[in-house]
C-alpha cells in the first residue's frame, strides 16, 4: 500500500479515528496492529523476516540485560571486594554481554546479506567461474527483498548495541519493541529511529490536539507536493536521459541537465516521502527525527552527509565511525605515525582511513551493485581528501586573498558541493558503472548549448505547460528552503496568519496537488525511490 | 586543568569562546572529526582511556564538562 495511494489515506483516517476514540493506554496496541496490517499487505512471507528480527532482537536484549543485572547484584552482594576484583567482575560481564551483542548483530546482518546481497554475490561468483573457463553456474535464490529491511535491521542493531553499551535497559514488553521496529509510517523508508527516543514516544499516551492534526496535515500535503508535482513529473525525463539507448546519442550538456534534474527528483522524492511519514506520525502526537536539513545548501560533502538522510549518517557515526576511530588498531596506527612523522600527521591518518569504511558501507547499504560501491568510494575520496588537504586549501585561500568569511565564497562552496555530489548521483542513476563513466566523461567533453532541441528531437521534452509547472514548483520549494535556511519557521508563521488567508494557502496547495500531481493508472502514484533500499 | 583543556580546544577550533560555549555538540560546532581529534589529544595529554560509551553530547558540550570527564576518568584509573 503506497503512501500516495487513495487506500493509504482511507487506512490512515480509520487508524486516526480509532486512535483518538479508544482508551489512551491501548493506543500503542492499535498502532502495533495497524503496523502489522500495513505490513501484511506487502506479503505474508515478508512478515516472517520482520518478526524473526524482532524475536531475535527482543531475546538478545533481555539476555544482555539479565547478565548486566547479575553483575550489579554480584557487586552489591560483595561490598568488600577490592578494585582489582571489581574490575575482574566488570570485565567478565562485559565480555559475556559483548558476545551476545556480536552474535545478534552478525545474525541480523546475515539475514540482510542473504535477502539483499546474495544475488549480487552469486552473479559475481558466476562471472568469476566463467573467467576460469567453467560452464557451470550457481543458481540465484530469487528472494523478494522484504519491505524496509535495511531500515528496521539497522534500528534493531542500534538497539542491541545500545543495550550492550548500557545506554538504557532492554524492553521487557515484546509488543512495544515490535511496534518500534514496525511502525507503519516509517517502515517504508525510515527515518532510522533510536529506541530511547522514538520507542518511548510510540508507547506514550497522546491527547487529540488541534496543532498536531493541522501541523501533521500540512507536512503531509507538503510531502505530496514535492513527490507528486515535482519528483514524479521529472522522473520520466530523467529515466529517458539515463537510459542505455539515450546515453550514447545525447550530448554532455543534456546529460548534465539530466544530472540536475535527477538531483531535484531524488531530493523531492525522498524528502517528500519523509515529510509524509513525519506528518502522519505528528498527527498521532509522535515526533519522528528529522532526516533532511536542506542538504543542497551544504558547503562541503562532509556537511552534506550531516544534512541528507541524517538518521543514516548519525547511525554510521555512532555505530561505525566512532568505534573504528577509537579502536585499538587505529590508536596503535596513530601512535606509530606520531612517532615517525609527528603529532599533525598522526591526526590525519585515521581521519583519512575511516571515511573509506563508513562510505563504503553507506554505498552498499543502498543496494547490491558495483555502482553503489563506486558511489561510496567516490564520497570517501572527497571527504578524506578534504580532511587531508585542508591545511593546503587554507594556505591557498590566504595567498589568493580570498575572503573566506564572505557570502560570495559561501555561495561558491555551495555550488561546488552540489556539482561534486551531482557526479555521485550519476553513479547511482546510470544503468551500469561503465555507462556512468561514459556520462561523466561526456559532460566534460561534449558540449551542446542547444540541448533543449535534443529533448524535443528524442521526444522526452515535458512540453511547455509541464515545464512551467515544474519551474514554478521547484521555485516554491527553493524559496521556502531559503527562508528556512535563514531561520524562518514557515509552518509556525503561517499558523499565525488570519484564518481566511491561512486556509486559502492550504486549499491552494491541495488544489495544486490534485490538478498538477502526476498519477498513474487507478490514480496510484509511482513508488518512492528509497522504498527499494 | 580547565585552562589546558581550553588550549587544546583552541588548537582544534580557535573561533569559539570556550569559557561561555555550552553546546559544542548540540549546536554542531564540533563535527565528528573534531571530536576524534580532541579525544586523541586528551588521551595523550592525560594518559586516560576514553571509550565509545564516554562519547555523549553531555560530556563534550562545554570545556567544563570535558574537564569533569577527564577528572572522572583519571579517578577511575
Amino acid at each position: 500500500m503506497a503512501f500516495t495511494s487513495f487506500y493509504f489515506l482511507v487506512f490512515l483516517l480509520g487508524v486516526l479515528i480509532l486512535y483518538y476514540s479508544i482508551p489512551k493506554r491501548f493506543q500503542w496496541v492499535l498502532l502495533l496492529i495497524a503496523s502489522y496490517a500495513f505490513y501484511l499487505i506487502s506479503g505474508i512471507a515478508q512478515v516472517f523476516f520482520l518478526l524473526g528480527t524482532t524475536v531475535v532482537t527482543y531475546g538478545s536484549g533481555l539476555l544482555m540485560q539479565k547478565r548486566r543485572n547479575r553483575y550489579k547484584a554480584e557487586l552489591a552482594a560483595s561490598p568488600d571486594l577490592d578494585k582489582e576484583q571489581k574490575q575482574l567482575l566488570k570485565k567478565k560481564a562485559g565480555s559475556d554481554i559483548h558476545r551476545i551483542q556480536v552474535l545478534t548483530v552478525i545474525l541480523d546482518l546475515a539475514v540482510l546479506a542473504v535477502v539483499k546481497y546474495s544475488s549480487f554475490a552469486i552473479e559475481n561468483i558466476n562471472k568469476l567461474i566463467h573467467v576460469f573457463g567453467s560452464e557451470s553456474t550457481i543458481p540465484g535464490l530469487n528472494i523478494i527483498v522484504p519491505l524496509g529491511i535495511s531500515f528496521y535491521t539497522f534500528m534493531a542493531m542500534g538497539y542491541i548495541i545500545d543495550i550492550g553499551r548500557g545506554k538504557y535497559e532492554a524492553e521487557r514488553n515484546f509488543g512495544k519493541l515490535a511496534l518500534f521496529l514496525s511502525f507503519f509510517p516509517s517502515i517504508v523508508q525510515g527515518p532510522i529511529s533510536r529506541f530511547d527516543d522514538v520507542g518511548k514516544k510510540l508507547v506514550a499516551e497522546h491527547k487529540l490536539k488541534y496543532e498536531n492534526i493541522t501541523y501533521g496535515a500540512q507536512l503531509i500535503t507538503w510531502g505530496f507536493f514535492k513527490k507528486l508535482v515535482i519528483a514524479d513529473r521529472v522522473s520520466p525525463v530523467v529515466s529517458q536521459i539515463f537510459s542505455v539507448k539515450m546515453i550514447d546519442k545525447l550530448s554532455g550538456t543534456t546529460l548534465f541537465f539530466g544530472m540536475l534534474a535527477y538531483a531535484v527528483q531524488i531530493y523531492c522524492d525522498f524528502s517528500g516521502g519523509i515529510d509524509i511519514t513525519r506528518g502522519v506520525a505528528e498527527m498521532m502526537g509522535i515526533e519522528l527525527p528529522q532526516n533532511f536539513e536542506r542538504p543542497y545548501f551544504s558547503t562541503s560533502v562532509a556537511e552534506y552527509w550531516r544534512r541528507w538522510h541524517i538518521t543514516l549518517g548519525a547511525w554510521m557515526r555512532e555505530y561505525v565511525f566512532y568505534p573504528i576511530m577509537l579502536s585499538k588498531p587505529i590508536s596503535k596506527l596513530s601512535k606509530k605515525v606520531k612517532d615517525k612523522h609527528g603529532q599533525k600527521a598522526s591526526k590525519y591518518v585515521p581521519s583519512v582511513i575511516t571515511p573509506f569504511i563508513v562510505f563504503l558501507l553507506i554505498g552498499i547499504w543502498h543496494g547490491a551493485n558495483w555502482r553503489y560501491v563506486a558511489f561510496g568510494l567516490y564520497n570517501a575520496v572527497i571527504v578524506a581528501g578534504s580532511v587531508a588537504l585542508d591545511p593546503l586549501f587554507k594556505k591557498m585561500a590566504e595567498k589568493l586573498h580570498i575572503k573566506t568569511e564572505g557570502k560570495g565564497w559561501k555561495v561558491f562552496r555551495i555550488i561546488r558541493t552540489f556539482l561534486i555530489l551531482g557526479i555521485s548521483k550519476i553513479l547511482v542513476k546510470a544503468p551500469s558503472l561503465k555507462m556512468a563513466m561514459k556520462v561523466i566523461l561526456k559532460i566534460f567533453t561534449s558540449v551542446n548549448i542547444a540541448f533543449g532541441s535534443e529533448m524535443v528531437k528524442y521526444e522526452f521534452d515535458l512540453g511547455y505547460k509541464n515545464n512551467i509547472v515544474l519551474g514554478v514548483a521547484v521555485l516554491i520549494v527553493f524559496t521556502i528552503s531559503v527562508f528556512q535556511e535563514c531561520g524562518f519557521h514557515v509552518r509556525q508563521s503561517i499558523s499565525k496568519w488570519f484564518i481566511v488567508f491561512r486556509w486559502l494557502i492550504y486549499f491552494l496547495l491541495l488544489i495544486i496537488i490534485l490538478v498538477f500531481g502526476i498519477y498513474g493508472p487507478e490514480y496510484d502514484a509511482a513508488n518512492f525511490i528509497y522504498q527499494t533500499y | 586543568m580547565l585552562e589546558r583543556i581550553i588550549e587544546i580546544l583552541q588548537g582544534i577550533r580557535d573561533d569559539v569562546d570556550y569559557y561561555t560555549e555550552d553546546a559544542l555538540i548540540d549546536d554542531g560546532i564540533f563535527d565528528s572529526f573534531d571530536i576524534v581529534g580532541l579525544v586523541s589529544e586528551l588521551k595523550d595529554e592525560y594518559d586516560i582511556d576514553i571509550i565509545i560509551d564516554d562519547l555523549t553530547p553531555e560530556n563534550f558540550n562545554s570545556a567544563e564538562n570535558i574537564c569533569a570527564l577527564v577528572k572522572k576518568l583519571q579517578e577511575e584509573d
